[in-house]
């Protein structure tokens, strides 16, 4: 993936949750937790549906546990790896 | 004024630092004087707790009173459990002046037990029957027969209907209906709601072109309410038909609560606002409603059974289920169904995609066939 691209990946994903967390994309750290954003549980769920709308990818995650899934949801920068990886799988 | 050490008797917390310090009340911790405890059972106050004057607080487990710059602090391991002994410490109980007010209307055949007081324009009915210490506000009725437990607390504009019987410590909000009539007509042959559940869920339409006038059905029975009972503002529990419609003790109902007739409700049930519960629906214990939760008529809902806000529920639900949309289904299958409706634009997408290149393969064969 092209540093641009990858600019672009993390960008996007900054946006959805800052959407979710309804702060300004500047305001998201690569290292925050969903908890520290303050999205909860059908937050993230309304987070990954917008992920995959966005890059047209399929997220693999269980709804009703998402801690159980192999998505990593850890923190903002783990969830951008986990797309980048989406996105490299889907081509 | 109650010294930190006293209060951490009172909520059975440990405290540290200055016991002898003395609150006059409860705060948040942004907004606290210097006599008051500031709430703040959570990390996140932390920074609110400069910014107020309180020199005690309430705080998460692990938290460094010092270094918050406290003299005393008491520890919350449940927050919200030490939250309602901090707040029965502090009440500030409605105020209301002992004995029988002037302007209230007593018949000479009720009995009121020692303690009462009752507010003025206070109406109470013939043979009513209240328990010692009830604190009954302005506008209160209670009708004839109605037997009310010890310590009841009826705010303003209560009606209690004729032969309601209700346990010890009712709390009842303003405006709370117990008693009113059920929702209950019938016509001589053969209705509309009889031939649109007849027809099951094949039906969308109804084939007589009229019906009979609607004949009321009496409600010849009452309501029947356990101990410690609250009931919100302006909700409604109606009377049953032939028997009591029932709700069991500790059960907590909120504001704008519908419960139709013949409802019997269980034990220590929690029902949110704005929640309806149709005519002989049988609720078991521990049920929580949430919200706006919408409960069709005739349905046995489980102990333990959590119905999620602005849920729908139109068939039974087995015991400790977590129930959610409409037709309410189990929550997990109410997460992927709603998983597989969001996916469902990007899957057409795809489908008309591989449609279209499909239609193009056929119209265009390979030049080698």
């Amino acid at each position: 993936m092209s540093e641009a691209v990858a600019d672009t990946v993390r960008d996007k994903v900054m946006a959805i949750l800052a959407e979710q967390a309804v702060v300004a994309p500047g305001d998201i750290r690569m290292e925050a937790t969903l908890g520290d954003l303050g999205i909860d549980s059908l937050g993230l769920v309304e987070a990954i549906f917008a992920l995959e709308e966005a890059f047209d990818i399929e997220v693999p995650f269980n709804a009703n546990d998402p801690g159980d899934s192999e998505f990593d949801i850890s923190t903002v920068g783990a969830m951008v790896r986990a797309v980048e990886s989406l996105i490299a799988a889907a081509k | 004024m109650i010294t930190i050490a006293e209060l951490a008797e009172a909520l059975g917390a440990e405290m540290s630092g200055d016991g002898a310090l003395e609150v006059s009340g409860a705060a948040e911790p942004a907004a606290a004087a210097a006599d008051e405890i500031a709430l703040a059972m959570q990390p996140a106050f932390a920074a609110d707790l400069a910014k107020g004057r309180a020199q005690a607080a309430i705080l998460w487990p692990g938290a460094d009173w010092r270094a918050l710059g406290l003299r005393a602090a008491i520890v919350a391991p449940r927050a919200r459990y030490l939250l309602a002994g901090v707040t029965r410490v502090f009440e500030r109980a409605p105020e209301i002046a002992p004995g029988i007010h002037p302007s209230a209307l007593v018949d000479p055949s009720a009995e009121i037990g020692a303690g009462a007081a009752i507010g003025p324009y206070v109406v109470i009915g013939a043979r009513v029957r209240i328990g010692p210490g009830a604190r009954i506000f302005s506008h209160v009725s209670i009708a004839e027969d109605a037997a009310i437990g010890r310590d009841a607390l009826l705010l303003q504009g209560v009606r209690i209907g004729a032969r309601v019987r209700i346990g010890d410590r009712f709390i009842a909000q303003p405006g709370a209906v117990i008693g009113a009539d059920g929702f209950s007509f019938v016509t001589p042959t053969p209705g509309h709601v009889e031939e649109a559940r007849a027809s099951g869920v094949t039906a969308g339409v109804i084939t007589a072109e009229e019906q009979d006038a609607y004949v009321r059905i009496n409600s010849l029975g009452a309501v029947a309410i356990g101990d410690d009972v609250e009931v919100g503002a302006n909700s409604c529990i109606d009377r049953g038909t032939v028997a009591d419609t029932t709700i069991g003790d500790g059960t907590k109902i909120d504001n704008q609560v519908q419960i139709g007739h013949n409802v019997k409700v269980g034990r220590t049930c929690l029902i949110c606002g704005q929640t309806g519960v149709a005519g002989s629906t049988v609720i078991g214990d521990r049920v929580v409603l949430g919200g706006r939760a919408a409960i069709a008529d005739h349905l046995r809902i489980g102990s333990n059974v959590v119905i999620t806000g602005n849920t729908g529920v139109s068939s039974h639900v087995p015991d400790n289920r977590i129930m959610a949309g409409y037709p309410a289904v189990r929550l997990d299958q109410h997460v992927e169904m709603y998983k597989a409706l969001r996916r469902l634009p990007r899957l057409l997408a795809r489908l008309e995609e591989a449609a279209a290149a499909g239609q193009k393969a056929v119209s265009n064969p390979p030049a080698s066939d």
